[in-house]
C-alpha cells in the first residue's frame, strides 16, 4: 500500500497542473473566507452580522461551505487528472506492461484520493479552528467542537468530488471531455434534472387536481430529487443561507418539502454514492482494452 | 524451459479478425523474432499477452504458470512507442519503472550509461530526441534484470546512426542469454539477430522455426534452355537442387549453398542441354518473405 502511494507521489508530485491545483486550494481555502468581511459588510436579515462567519460554532458551517466550492474546483480536477492524464501520456498502458495488476493500480489512484481528502480536512480543521478561535471571544472546548459532525462531514464531501471526478476520468479517459462532463453535470445538468422531474410531478398532479394534497403529504417524489448524487454530497455543507428557509420549512406544515437533506441522510447517503462510483469506474476500467 | 505458450489466441475488432488462433511456443534462450507486415497482427499479440489487451479467445501462459498474474514482473517489455512521463527526467521515469518492479536501489548509473544517455539524465524526457526515447525504453526493459525482454519493432523511426545503436544493444542483451522477444517487420533485422522466427500475416501464423531453416538465403540459378521440359526434369531431379520455380521465360532453382551457377552449367552441359540463360544470385530476403506471406 506505501509503495502505491510512494509510485503516485513520484509520478505527480514534479507536475505542474497538480501543483497548482494543489497549490491554490491551500493558499485559498484557509483564507477566502476573510474576504467576507468586506463583501458581506450587510447580511439578508434574519442574520445579525457578517460575525457569524466566523464565530463558533457557525464558523464550521461557513468555512465547510467555502471548502465545497473550493474543492469542486480544484480537487476535482486532480481526480479527473490523475487518470487522464495517464491515458494521455500512455503511461498507464506502460505502468501495466512494467507489471502492475489492474487492481494495484485502481487502488493506487483510490489511495491517492483518500489522502487528498484526509489533507483537505485537516486544512479545513486547521482554518476553522484559527479563524474560530480568534473571532470567538471566551470560547471554550465545548463551543468549539459544537459542530455536529461537521469534520466528518467535510471528508465525505471531499471524497464525494474526488470519487466522482475519478469516475468520470476513467469512463470518459479524454481529459477535456471529463472535465466538461464534470462541470456541466454538477453545475447545470443535476439542477435541471431536478426541476424537470419537479416540473412534470406538479404539472401532473395540477391537471389531476391534487396538487395542494401531495404538497401536504410527504410526497416523495419531491423529497426524491434531493437524494440525487452530487445534490446529496453537495447537502453535506450546503450554503448556510439555505438552512434559514430549510429551517422555516422543516416546521411549516402545510408544505412538506425540505430545502435540505436531513444530515443523517446525506452522510449515508454519499457512503453509499462514493462506493458507487469507485464500483463503476473499477469495473469499467478492468474490462477495458487500454 | 518454456516461457510463453499461447494456445489458439484470437482477437477480433468488430469484423475484423487481428488474431485468429494463433498458436506459439517460446522456450527460454530463444531470441524469437515475430516478423509480419504492418497490421499483421503483432503488436496485437503483444498487446494480449503483456496484459493490454483482452484476447477474445484462446489463451496464454508464462513461465508455466509459475508466477501467476504477476509474470509480468520478470518481463521487459517495450510496446511500440516508448511511453514516459513527459515532465520528468531519464532518472525519475526510471525510479517509476524501478519502484513497480519492486526493486529498491538500481544502478542508474551503469543502465544509463549502457544506452548512452548518461549526460542527459537530467533533462525532462520530452526534450529528447525519438533515438534517446528509445533508448530510454531500452534502458527501462532492464530494470529488475527481467527473464524475459519484448521488443516492438525497436528501431523504427531512426536514423542508421540510432538503427546500429540499437541493434547492438540488442545483440548484447540476446547475447547474454535472456529470452527476447522481438517484433519487427525489417528481416534483415531478425535474421541477424534472432534464432526463432514465426511469421504472421493478417492475424495467422504461415510459418515458425529456427530462422535458418525457415529464411535461409540460398543462391539462385536462373537458366532457361532450348527444351525447358527436359531442363525442368534435370534440375527437378539434382539433389542440390532445392527448388525449381517457372517465371515467365526461365526458371528459378534454388540451390545449395556449396555449390555455383557454374556448377549447373557444366552439369546442364554433361547431360547435353545447352543453356541460353545463366545467372546466379543470391536471394534476396524480401522474396523468401513474400513467397511465404503470398496469398495461397
Amino acid at each position: 500500500m506505501l509503495t502505491l502511494l510512494k509510485l503516485e507521489w513520484y509520478k505527480f508530485k514534479s507536475n505542474s497542473v497538480i501543483n497548482l491545483l494543489v497549490g491554490l486550494f491551500l493558499l485559498l481555502f484557509p483564507i477566502l473566507i476573510l474576504g467576507g468581511k468586506d463583501l458581506f459588510e450587510n447580511v439578508p436579515p434574519p442574520l445579525p452580522s457578517n460575525k457569524v462567519f466566523y464565530e463558533f460554532p457557525t464558523v464550521w458551517d461557513y468555512q465547510g461551505y467555502v471548502g465545497n466550492w473550493m474543492i469542486f474546483f480544484f480537487l476535482g480536477f486532480v481526480g479527473i487528472f490523475i487518470v487522464t492524464s495517464e491515458v494521455s501520456y500512455k503511461t498507464l498502458r506502460q505502468n501495466i506492461i512494467i507489471g502492475l495488476t489492474r487492481k494495484e493500480y485502481f487502488n493506487a489512484k483510490i489511495l491517492t484520493i483518500l489522502v487528498l481528502s484526509l489533507v483537505a480536512t485537516l486544512v479545513y480543521v486547521i482554518s476553522t479552528l484559527a479563524i474560530g478561535i480568534t473571532h470567538t471571544p471566551g470560547a471554550d472546548l465545548a463551543l468549539i467542537f459544537d459542530n455536529n459532525w461537521a469534520i466528518t462531514k467535510f471528508f465525505l464531501l471531499s471524497l464525494g468530488y474526488l470519487s466522482f471526478g475519478l469516475m468520470i476520468g476513467f469512463l470518459v479517459r479524454k481529459s477535456g471531455i471529463a472535465i466538461f462532463l464534470y462541470m456541466t453535470y454538477i453545475m447545470f445538468l443535476e439542477p435541471i434534472l431536478k426541476f424537470l422531474i419537479i416540473g412534470l410531478f406538479t404539472w401532473q398532479w395540477e391537471k389531476q387536481g391534487i396538487l395542494s394534497e401531495m404538497l401536504q403529504d410527504e410526497s416523495p417524489i419531491l423529497n426524491f430529487v434531493n437524494y440525487l448524487p452530487m445534490n446529496l454530497i453537495e447537502d453535506l455543507h450546503p450554503n448556510p443561507f439555505l438552512r434559514l428557509p430549510d429551517n422555516f420549512l422543516r416546521f411549516n406544515d402545510e408544505i412538506n418539502y425540505s430545502v435540505l437533506l436531513p444530515q443523517n441522510h446525506a452522510v449515508f447517503g454519499s457512503i453509499i454514492y462514493i462506493l458507487i462510483f469507485i464500483l463503476l469506474a473499477y469495473r469499467s476500467f478492468v474490462k477495458r482494452d487500454i | 524451459m518454456s516461457v510463453l505458450v499461447t494456445n489458439n489466441l484470437t482477437k477480433k475488432y468488430g469484423k475484423l479478425t487481428a488474431l485468429d488462433n494463433l498458436n506459439l511456443n517460446i522456450e527460454a534462450g530463444n531470441v524469437y523474432g515475430l516478423l509480419g507486415p504492418n497490421g499483421s497482427g503483432k503488436t496485437t499479440t503483444l498487446g494480449i499477452i503483456l496484459g493490454i489487451l483482452h484476447q477474445d479467445g484462446g489463451g496464454y501462459e508464462w513461465f508455466d504458470g509459475q508466477f501467476g498474474p504477476k509474470a509480468r514482473m520478470k518481463i521487459g517489455a517495450i510496446l511500440e512507442t516508448p511511453n514516459f512521463y513527459p515532465y520528468l527526467n531519464a532518472y525519475e521515469n526510471l525510479r517509476i519503472t524501478a519502484t513497480i518492479k519492486g526493486i529498491s536501489n538500481p544502478d542508474y548509473e551503469k543502465l544509463l550509461k549502457l544506452v548512452d544517455l548518461y549526460e542527459r539524465r537530467k533533462s525532462k524526457f520530452k526534450t529528447y530526441s525519438l533515438g534517446m526515447k528509445q533508448r530510454l525504453a531500452i534502458a527501462a526493459t532492464l530494470i529488475g534484470k527481467p527473464e524475459v525482454v519484448i521488443f516492438d519493432e525497436p528501431t523504427n523511426g531512426l536514423d542508421p546512426q540510432g538503427i546500429a545503436e540499437v541493434r547492438n544493444i540488442l545483440k548484447r542483451i540476446a547475447d547474454s542469454g535472456k529470452t527476447v522477444l522481438m517484433a519487427s517487420h525489417i528481416l534483415d533485422e531478425v535474421e541477424k539477430i534472432c534464432s526463432h522466427v514465426a511469421i504472421i500475416k493478417k492475424g495467422k501464423l504461415l510459418a515458425t522455426g529456427p530462422v535458418g531453416s525457415i529464411l535461409s538465403s540460398d543462391p539462385l540459378v536462373e537458366v532457361a534452355a532450348e527444351d525447358m521440359e527436359k531442363l525442368f526434369d534435370l534440375m527437378s531431379g539434382l539433389d542440390l537442387v532445392k527448388n525449381v520455380h517457372k517465371i515467365d521465360k526461365i526458371f528459378e532453382c534454388t540451390i545449395d549453398r556449396n555449390i555455383s551457377a557454374a556448377d549447373i552449367n557444366r552439369i546442364a552441359h554433361d547431360h547435353g542441354i545447352i543453356l541460353t540463360h545463366i545467372v546466379g544470385r543470391n536471394r534476396r530476403l524480401e522474396e523468401e518473405f513474400l513467397e511465404i506471406t503470398r496469398d495461397n
